[in-house]
């Protein structure tokens, strides 16, 4: 069995688990959500299994009980509040190691040396932003208890494990102390997200990547054919992971939890800084909360600020793999978010979003997106085969 | 009149999504033996 919403037996099981919720007491909720999840990841990916409880449990819970210990010690405060930020380090560096040599060759050693087991973990990044988000929260709000199974319940909730949405702590916990009943209006609305899930997956994705699939097999290189590319894996993408979203959303419903949105009509933005507020909503978010306003936010000169969101899309990039073309993507989205700061554009405001001139920035935008999506074709000389068609049109 | 109409709206997106994976997974996959790919953000 697949930890994967096309496996009908990990689907099944996710199902069963949202049945047995019905005979779960609120007061246990939490442990019984957490012990369940362990069992359905148990079936489906044990090394993930093992891989997300022994770091929670091993290293998220003894550096919490240690950060409470020295709280009431008398220490120089420099080493009570630098336990916390410790851990964070130490878990973009697990990440950072652990996309390293998911992409690359050891330098000097040649082959991969880092156990296959362990490079097909799924869900590890998603996992270490939770974790993070985690540590982070707990770091500002200094709670006095941790809440062992709580915890667990988060970092294993199943809907949202492989790819998102990447739900808050403080939000999952809030839910999670009074869950959502599971009433027939809740259950329609539930079922019809997880239904529009299959649809633009299984029917709309899966159609537009054979459609691409052909295109580029056809080998031709003309201005048409290179937009129709760029246009389909744009919508391809959008397709793909807003109907995972939807079907992750529709299982966290079914669970007692309502997950957050990823996307909010991204195609109707009206800049680069707009689409990024409504397209993978919860990865921006957070880096946002997590990055974005610790090192400053939108305090000081424009040029400052402008030059941290361009920083933040070069790691948005890096985050979708440790490669040049990522790179040059997240760099690409930057530049573009940076530019349209020092010129002061901005979004257009609700009451004016009609008119050629709103439609002329929508399409502007969403055609620099898609010209973006160059950087995820397979390689580079099909890259430059779309981006010649597109030149010599 | 207008609950009508919305309610009805709703159900046609239903039944033509479910006839659409329905067509999908049984003409299209099983008879030609494609598959669908795995999430493409899977393994991010």
């Amino acid at each position: 069995m697949d930890l994967s919403y096309l496996d009908i037996r990990f689907v099944a099981l996710l199902g069963l688990l949202a049945l047995l919720r019905f005979a779960w007491p609120k007061k246990h909720y939490a442990a019984l959500g957490a012990l369940s999840s362990a069992v359905l990841i148990l079936l489906a990916a044990p090394g993930t299994l093992i891989a997300i409880s022994g770091i929670t449990i091993l290293f998220l819970m003894p550096l919490l009980s240690l950060s409470r210990y020295v709280r009431n010690l008398r220490v120089p405060s420099i080493i009570k509040e630098s336990i916390i930020p410790f851990g964070i380090a130490s878990l973009v560096l697990v990440l950072v190691l652990f996309k390293v040599f998911r992409q690359f060759t050891i330098p000097g050693l040649g082959g991969r040396w880092l156990h296959s087991g362990v490079l097909a973990l799924i869900g590890f990044s998603y996992f270490i932003f939770r974790a993070i988000d985690y540590l982070r929260t707990q770091h500002i709000l200094k709670p006095q208890k941790i809440g062992f199974w709580e915890l667990l319940f988060y970092v294993l909730f199943p809907p949202t494990l492989s790819s998102g949405p990447i739900q808050r702590f403080q939000d999952f916990s809030r839910q999670l102390s009074n869950p959502q009943e599971l009433t027939p209006a809740l259950g329609w609305d539930a079922l019809y997200r997880i239904t529009r899930g299959y649809f633009r997956k299984a029917v709309v994705a899966a159609l537009l990547n054979r459609g691409i699939e052909s295109l580029l097999d056809s080998g031709a290189e003309s201005g048409p054919t290179s937009v129709l590319v760029l246009i389909g894996m744009y919508l391809f993408f959008y397709f793909d992971f807003a109907g995972y979203s939807d079907i992750a959303i529709g299982f966290g419903l079914l669970l007692g939890i309502r997950v957050p949105e990823n996307f909010k009509r991204p195609f109707l933005a009206t800049s680069i800084s707009e689409f990024w507020r409504n397209w993978h909503i919860t990865l921006v978010d957070w880096f946002r909360v997590h990055v974005f306003i610790p090192f400053g936010g939108m305090r000081g000169p424009l040029i400052r600020s402008a030059s941290l969101a361009l920083l933040i899309m070069v790691f948005v990039g890096l985050w979708h793999g440790l490669t040049l073309p990522m790179l040059a993507w997240g760099f690409w989205h930057g530049l573009n978010s940076f530019l349209e700061a020092l010129c002061h554009i901005k979004p257009i405001t609700p009451g004016f979003r009609r008119g050629p001139k709103y439609w002329g920035r929508v399409v502007w935008t969403n055609a620099r997106v898609a010209l973006g999506g160059i950087f995820f074709l397979p390689d580079t000389q099909t890259g430059l085969r779309i981006l010649s068609g597109l030149v010599n049109w | 009149m207008k609950f009508l109409t919305w309610k009805y709206w709703k159900l046609l997106k239903w039944s033509l999504m479910l006839a659409a994976i329905f067509w999908m997974f049984v003409f299209q996959l099983s008879e030609k033996g494609l598959e669908v790919p795995e999430f493409v953000y899977v393994n991010f």
